[in-house]
């Protein structure tokens, strides 16, 4: 078969612009190396809808930065996405860290954010009482948001495919030729047919863009790592800080289940699998935090990660952007979208779909895209009559697995049986935060590898973490 | 209901019994498992009962002891339920629950006990950075995997933290070939019995001093870097080493687990009929304890329902005996004292035992030590966990182990039932323990 676009990447860049493909009479097919969705930077990342006041003013990265928080409102509302414009305060220390906020705020007029203002720092302490009294003033932003990164990019790609997007996993691109005016993709699961090429790639989309034109960007993952701190957040805004030193941009924020963020630091990571977390990343990231809230109680953090962005090496910070550009005929890449990349998405899938327009994709409406999805509520969380109903269809429902996050037997299986599962424990995580809590999977991972094997029908050294060769455990005690 | 009691282990347990006994009427316990002990049936190993009965039972035995008693008490067990939170309102206890029978449900009490016991501080609570990769697990989830669950969790183990948990685990291990790299702990806090019985017997390095502090390994743990805490407490990183390994055990401490009762303030809360025993109120060394903290609680909780408390729990104490730590060099078993001794051997001395049983003792564990062997036993798909009903000579325990390996029993096993006889031709029975 042919399709018409094959995405290749699902992350939310890729997934987004698949779902947004589903307007018109399309066939796509998003192909991923992962086994999952979003196992790039998607998944691990502030969580926070940026205003638009960081990048360089008039920048493609400033304005589909501010562009695509507003677009956030409505995408989310149609996807179920929990989504918070909680504010954000910009908070400094001394004059030039004043200074330093009124330029951000230049920047970010120039890109177009609303409402922003600056407060002095007894302000900003009625607004977030914990903040430090060495803050002498902040700038208060009200389009900055937090959002669920990982129902973000479920939601989208299970709407995706209820919309009549494939999705195909473990499919590594090896090499892409064109043939009569019809891209032939090579992969280790076969060779697939396509008028049109989106390359969302992320890490890999420099590489990618080698099959169609010669390569002139140099793209390396950096590094940033985060502490997550446990449920309640002692703040509801997202903060930021003028740097005095190298301090890297790390903010802290609140997330939409109820934890506080503090991250991410900056280092050139070797490969996109060094998600290790560092001493000095750890300690960076406390300095920080405890610089803006001292009396922050690090006995409360419960877990610490670190994500990986794909970063344009090869050219000077002012010259560096986003870049979404026709690498070939009708062939569309997306490079260098590191922060705020999830902000900027829905804002940045609309130019990918003009440039494929623009390259003769010829978009005609369908009718049948429904735009809506609705995610089932956890069993826990849904309401008496809704609870009565869901164990009448299985009594799973009432055993509570991960006590921390409130998940029962019945999520878990509903999850299983639901389209795009998951196909190890971070797969699990992602769709029902199973083991994020303060026990970490203490209490409830002997358990879901039990559900698991006892569901897929393997034994229990087959159920990874992650990805091959992840294996929590060895095999039977007594066979 | 007069009252309700969160959770069926041993504190739980203890508390709703005494208090139906003291006589409050309508006593209901509430417990996530489908059986009663609360961790203790993962607990295989002995060592429990000594002071309060003056016997050396495994933990299934322990539990199995108060789960009978609890059955035949008239407190009514609801088991498989999960409480979600606790809250007053008015002079009321809501506790919120969940069951796969009953579905969310919302129980009423005048009062309510909290026995919800204690979770494990992690990994990352310590900052420790590093890989996040699969093969790092709480010293307590390793234990449930493989004493219940019939999960081997690695092949080659450095297991962080010298308390009893991280040294149980390391016999655990060991026994079970698995490949014990080395203890790190910041102090000997562990009890002596266990230094004794769980690393010198099997001569497993210790390090005390020593921390990890980093993991290695994407996919599957691949090993650890560990360095010694220098001066200030701060590891010192040029003295750093590189541990090969698949496991990182965590045992660096117990947190009471309150989170049921979120938004409120405990302390505060007796007045009104809130009352916490057991690991839940403060993390205890001995099960022992536990259940002589829940009696306690269970009566002065009929106390606050307007019950008076019977006499003999007064006489309960046993808050003495035992120490951590390698104070002495030979703990007596012979009977429940445990009292720490020093022996030396050229010339045979022994201080610190508080009658003859000592020296009698401590002349056995010289010429021919003897061991009590715990493990578990495959039976139908499952596992039943077992011990020696005697000791065995230290030199066979091994010998046990393998033979203990062979054993396919037929389901149903009863507790007690009789697995093998003259296990590894040691003379002992092998018995089963626990079967939930």
């Amino acid at each position: 078969m042919k399709y018409d676009v094959i995405v290749v990447g699902a992350g939310i860049l890729g997934c987004l612009t698949a779902r947004e493909l589903m307007k018109y009479k399309l066939d796509v097919l998003v192909v991923d190396k992962e086994s999952d969705i979003g196992e790039g930077a998607t998944k691990a990342n502030s969580g926070v809808l940026y205003a638009g006041f960081h990048p360089r003013g008039g920048s493609l990265k400033g304005i589909s930065c501010a562009r695509g928080n507003r677009m956030h409102e409505t995408l989310c509302a149609e996807l179920d996405v929990p989504i918070e414009y909680t504010g954000s305060l910009f908070v400094a220390f001394h004059d030039e860290g004043v200074e330093a906020i009124r330029e951000k705020m230049k920047k970010g007029i120039e890109n177009g954010v609303p409402g922003m203002r600056m407060i002095s720092g007894d302000e900003a302490r009625v607004i977030e009482p914990l903040l430090s009294r060495d803050i002498i003033g902040a700038m208060y932003a009200p389009t900055t948001g937090i959002i669920s990164p990982f129902k973000l990019i479920l939601h989208t790609a299970l709407n995706a495919a209820v919309n009549g997007v494939q999705f195909m996993f473990d499919t590594m691109v090896e090499d892409i030729c064109s043939e009569e005016g019809c891209y032939i993709v090579n992969t280790n699961r076969g060779e697939f047919k396509a008028s049109f090429i989106v390359n969302t790639s992320g890490e890999g989309a420099a590489d990618l863009e080698r099959f169609v034109r010669p390569r002139d960007l140099v793209i390396k993952p950096k590094r940033g790592e985060y502490l997550v701190f446990d449920c309640p957040s002692p703040i509801r805004h997202v903060i930021y800080q003028a740097q005095e030193n190298d301090e890297k941009g790390t903010l802290i924020a609140p997330t939409v289940d109820g934890n506080m963020l503090a991250g991410p630091t900056s280092y050139n990571a070797r490969s996109y699998k060094s998600t290790e977390t560092t001493e000095a990343g750890i300690n960076h990231i406390i300095n920080v935090a405890k610089k803006i809230l001292p009396d922050l109680d690090l006995g409360r953090v419960i877990a610490s990660f670190a994500g990986i962005r794909a970063n344009i090496e090869n050219l000077t910070k002012e010259e560096k952007d986003f870049i979404v550009r026709l690498s070939g005929d009708r062939f569309v890449s997306a490079l260098g979208i590191k922060n705020p990349g999830m902000t900027a998405s829905p804002y940045l899938v609309q130019l990918i779909i003009s440039l494929l327009q623009e390259s003769g994709l010829q978009c005609e409406p369908n009718k049948d895209f429904d735009p809506v999805y609705r995610a089932k509520p956890l069993f826990l969380k849904a309401s008496p009559e809704v609870q009565a109903r869901l164990l009448a269809e299985n009594s799973a429902y009432g055993n509570a697995v991960c006590r921390c996050e409130g998940v029962t037997e019945g999520d878990i299986l509903s999850v299983l049986d639901s389209p795009l599962p998951p196909h190890n424990l971070n797969g699990l995580k992602k769709r029902l935060r199973t083991g994020m809590g303060r026990c970490q999977g203490g209490f409830c991972t002997p358990q879901i590898i039990e559900i698991l094997c006892r569901e897929w029908n393997v034994s229990p050294e087959k159920i990874m973490k992650k990805g091959p060769g992840s294996s929590i455990v060895k095999g039977k005690l007594r066979p | 209901m007069n009252l309700i009691v969160v959770g069926g282990g041993p504190a739980g347990m203890a508390a709703a019994v005494t208090a139906l006994e003291c006589g409050v009427e309508n006593v209901m316990l509430l417990e996530r498992h489908d059986y009663l002990g609360g961790v203790l049936p993962q607990c295989i190993h002995n060592g429990f009962g000594t002071q309060l009965y003056e016997k050396d039972y495994t933990g299934g035995e322990y539990a199995r002891i108060w789960k009978e008693k609890t059955e035949n008490s008239g407190v009514e067990v609801m088991l498989s339920t999960t409480v979600l939170s606790v809250s007053h309102v008015e002079t009321r206890w809501i506790v919120k629950c969940v069951n796969g029978n009953l579905g969310a449900k919302e129980l009423e009490a005048d009062a309510v006990i909290i026995a919800t016991g204690c979770r494990e501080r992690t990994l990352p609570q310590m900052l420790i950075p590093g890989s996040r990769p699969a093969g790092v697990f709480t010293a307590g989830a390793a234990q449930l995997m493989m004493n219940m669950k019939n999960y081997l969790p690695g092949k080659s183990a450095v297991i962080l933290g010298s308390g009893d948990i991280g040294l149980i685990m390391a016999r655990r291990m060991t026994l079970e070939g698995i490949n014990v790299r080395m203890i790190l702990g910041q102090e000997a806090t562990g009890l002596a019995r266990n230094i004794v019985q769980c690393v010198e017997d099997y001569n497993i390095p210790m390090h005390y001093g020593w921390t990890v502090v980093s993991t290695h390994g994407y996919e599957r743990l691949k090993g650890v870097t560990i360095a010694p805490f220098d001066e200030d407490g701060i590891p010192d990183r040029t003295r750093s080493k590189y541990i090969q390994c698949d496991t990182l055990l965590v045992a660096t401490g117990l947190i009471p687990e309150l989170e049921i009762c979120r938004g409120l303030d405990i302390n505060k809360m007796q007045s009104c009929g809130l009352f916490v025993c057991g690991n839940a109120n403060r993390v205890h060394d001995l099960a022992d304890h536990v259940t002589e903290e829940g009696m306690h609680v269970g009566a002065k909780t009929a106390v606050y329902l307007g019950k008076k408390a019977p006499d003999y729990l007064n006489g309960l104490c046993c808050r003495k005996g035992e120490l951590t730590g390698r104070h002495g060099n030979m703990i007596c078993t012979i009977c429940p004292k445990g009292c720490v001794m020093q022996v030396e051997r050229e010339p045979f001395e022994v201080s610190g035992n508080q009658c003859e049983k000592g020296e009698f003792f401590a002349k056995q564990e010289l010429e021919s030590p003897k061991r009590v062997v715990t493990a578990v036993v495959k039976a139908g798909d499952s596992t039943v966990s077992a011990r020696t009903d005697r000791p065995v000579d230290k030199a066979d325990v091994f010998k046990v182990m393998k033979a203990v390996k062979r054993i396919k029993a037929d389901k149903p096993v009863t507790p007690g039932q009789v697995l093998a006889s003259d296990i590894g031709g040691t003379g002992a029975n092998l018995v089963a323990t626990w079967y939930a």
